[in-house]
């Protein structure tokens, strides 16, 4: 009898037991991150000072409150926002795809949007955003606008061919194929620009946090938070997508439903980001990947807070390095995200020796 | 509990083109009973099968659940009463044993998917219900064949379907294991009261185990009836026929070489002579009952206790110790 009730108790432990502590400490780091990316820059302002210009005290220095308020605090709110939406973006797609290779943009949406942008830089040029601001609807947004627009067409046609085609495969080689198609289109668009003109569309290539400006935000912040909210609804899905789509199926998930909103989710997350701060790679392929590691679980309901967190770190971290503290220079974000994020994702993946749970086969 | 009428199978690619893989089936599946789906590979049990669970569209004709056409049940209630096993080797990732059934109780879950007490309670009965409480902490994908199948059965079960519909279970594992894994769904069937469909190629199990086999063949008939009764009508023996693989009533089992060279006779007893009888016919031989004035035959014969082989051949003989030389000299 005794046995018997020894026995229950150790099947009844449900899941591995969510570690708290490890989400504590993702929060303490997303502080940290968050407050370094503050503090540190071209200025290195004190700590005590970088609490005082939030709580809307005086600073030591006057200007410093300008540099924070102005230039740093919207960097480093768009930081965090791009590295959460990249992760959940990518975590999504690796299992709607079941491909540990799948990234936010599997689905050619930053393809859409180098189109909508490489037409304004390089095909318009400097008129053209001129005459989108001469419109006076967009003002400086014209980018943002323009890269949007490209997004959301690819996004459109994804969705649409999404419901007709049955496997997600055929999905992905659409989305391939959308990228070839657009980078030809881009690369003709160079190919006839002017020199100044192709280096304005490389810096936009490059990715920044910089260029997001409080106005900017008002968009930004409620589309990504949108996109979040749908994922957060989306775990118990996700885990049984685990099993392959013809198990969800019988398990009563409705498939086409369930890629729709996630294909929603995923490519609302990746276009928006792509549209303010350029296209920004890494993060949504490593980010997944490294929270399935150290967590050691595939579970859904664990990784979805676990990459918003993680990737809002990496996110900071990579601004951090990028503003090269104490010097003039500033690093395009996709150098130090690709060339800092890699060694050491490979390093903790390695070390983990269990790249089955990285999803991997 | 599931029935269909008049169904056709198949695969439908545009509107004028598309694959018949069988057509005009009449199938009734009861609880308590377990069915086994035999038939030669490529005649369409898989296709059957996916269809019947509803996870590929019919031709033609409805299959009813309790009398309720399968397309007007929700996908969920559809989820609560059928569960499947298919073939397609799953990578879930790092997610543990028991993590893998309890995706099982989906259909009853909530939005988050978390486990009330009771969904732990039908978790862990399905795990005993296969015996696996053993791997429930243990990672899924480090699990063998043999045990992820008990797993994926288990996942089945924590459905709690009324029917359970398993697509070539036992393929990937060895003979020990299947026969305790057919055992295991008979048991089931019988009694935890489910309706159990297996698809399987191992005749000579599905005619151990299965309370009533449904035998397909190419021309795309269904033909059903309780193993013996196939066996006895000579159905069996007709649709293996087609393949040229010849099944032989008496055994039970299939003759692995139809064509004989020759006859040679047996002189023995008990269970060397059956085993040499075996080999004799395994090698292509005509095995015949016969008396020691034969030209050409076989004695099996004990001396201070041991057991050798004597092939007499127009007069003369010689001895074997195995029937390994046996047959290797007396192939040529």
């Amino acid at each position: 009898m005794a046995e018997e009730v020894e026995k229950n108790k150790t099947l009844t432990r449900p899941l591995p037991p969510i570690r708290w502590w490890m989400f504590s400490l993702l929060f303490l780091g997303v502080l940290i991150a968050f407050t370094a990316s503050l503090a540190l820059g071209s200025v290195d302002i004190p700590l005590n000072n970088v609490f005082r210009i939030l709580t809307g005290q005086i600073a030591d220095k006057g200007t410093w409150a300008d540099i924070i308020l102005i230039f740093r605090l919207p960097k480093t709110i768009t930081a965090i926002l791009v590295g959460a939406a990249l992760s959940v973006s990518g975590l999504q797609m690796q299992t709607l795809f079941r491909n540990p290779l799948a990234d936010p943009f599997i689905l050619g949406v930053n393809s859409g949007a180098s189109l909508g942008v490489a037409l304004v830089i390089l095909g318009f040029g400097t008129t053209g955003s001129l005459l989108l601001a001469g419109l006076g609807l967009f003002g400086d947004l014209s980018l943002a606008v323009a890269a949007s627009l490209g997004a959301g067409a690819v996004l459109l046609l994804v969705l649409l061919i999404g419901r007709r085609v049955r496997s997600p495969i055929t999905l992905l080689i659409l989305g391939l194929m959308f990228g070839y198609a657009t980078s030809a289109i881009v690369s003709l668009l160079i190919y006839f620009s002017l020199p100044e003109r192709i280096q304005t569309y490389t810096t936009w290539s490059f990715g920044s946090f910089g260029g997001v400006t409080w106005s900017q935000l008002w968009v930004m912040v409620p589309v990504i938070l949108t996109g979040l909210g749908i994922s957060y609804f989306l775990p118990k899905s996700l885990n049984a997508l685990l099993l392959g789509e013809e198990y969800a199926r019988t398990m009563g998930l409705n498939i086409k439903r369930t890629r729709f909103w996630i294909i929603l989710g995923a490519s609302l997350l990746a276009g928006t980001v792509t549209a303010f701060c350029g296209p920004i790679g890494f993060i949504g392929v490593a980010v997944p990947h490294l929270c399935r590691s150290l967590f050691n679980t595939s579970d859904h309901r664990v990784l979805l807070p676990a990459v918003t967190m993680m990737g809002a770190i990496i996110a900071l971290l990579a601004d951090v390095i990028a503003q090269l503290p104490g010097t003039q220079y500033i690093l395009p974000i996709n150098v130090v995200t690709s060339l800092f994020g890699a060694p050491f994702i490979v390093w903790v993946i390695i070390r983990q020796r269990r790249m089955k749970s990285t999803f991997a086969d | 509990m599931l029935c269909a009428e008049g169904i056709s199978i198949g695969y439908s690619f545009s509107k004028h083109k598309r694959l018949v893989v069988a057509e005009n089936l009449d199938l009734n599946l009861n609880i308590g009973e377990l069915v086994c789906l035999v038939g030669p590979n490529g005649v369409g049990k898989s296709t059957l099968l996916r269809s019947l669970a509803g996870l590929q569209p019919l031709l033609q004709g409805e299959v009813a659940l309790l009398g309720k056409s399968l397309k007007k049940i929700q996908a969920r209630e559809l989820a609560q009463a059928i569960s499947v096993v298919l073939t397609e080797r799953v990578n879930v990732g790092a997610m543990s044993a028991y993590a893998v059934v309890a995706l099982g109780r989906h259909p009853y879950t909530n939005w988050l998917g978390s486990l009330t007490e009771q969904d732990q309670r039908v978790v862990n009965e399905s795990l005993r219900a296969v015996g696996a409480e053993d791997l429930s902490q243990r990672y899924f994908n480090e699990l063998s064949d043999g045990e992820r199948q008990k797993i994926m059965i288990a996942r089945a079960l924590a459905q709690e379907p009324l029917i359970l519909l398993l697509d070539e279970p036992t393929a990937f594992l060895d003979l020990p294991r299947r026969v305790v894994l057919m055992q295991m769904l008979r048991d089931l069937a019988h009694q935890l009261n489910k309706a159990i469909l297996v698809s399987t190629h191992d005749l000579d199990l599905a005619l151990h185990s299965a309370d009533i086999i449904w035998l397909m063949s190419k021309n795309s008939d269904l033909t059903m009836g309780a193993p013996e009764d196939l066996v006895l009508n000579g159905e069996f023996e007709r649709v293996f026929a087609q393949q040229g693989v010849k099944f032989d009533s008496h055994s039970g089992n299939f003759v692995f070489s139809p064509h004989s060279k020759k006859s040679v006779g047996l002189i023995g007893e008990g269970l060397t002579k059956l085993w040499t009888s075996k080999a004799l016919k395994r090698a292509g031989f005509n095995v015949i009952q016969c008396e020691q004035s034969q030209e050409n035959y076989v004695e099996v014969l004990h001396k201070e206790g041991k057991t050798f082989w004597r092939h007499h051949h127009g007069g003369a003989y010689e001895d074997f110790a195995t029937i390994y030389a046996l047959i290797a000299s007396i192939s040529n």
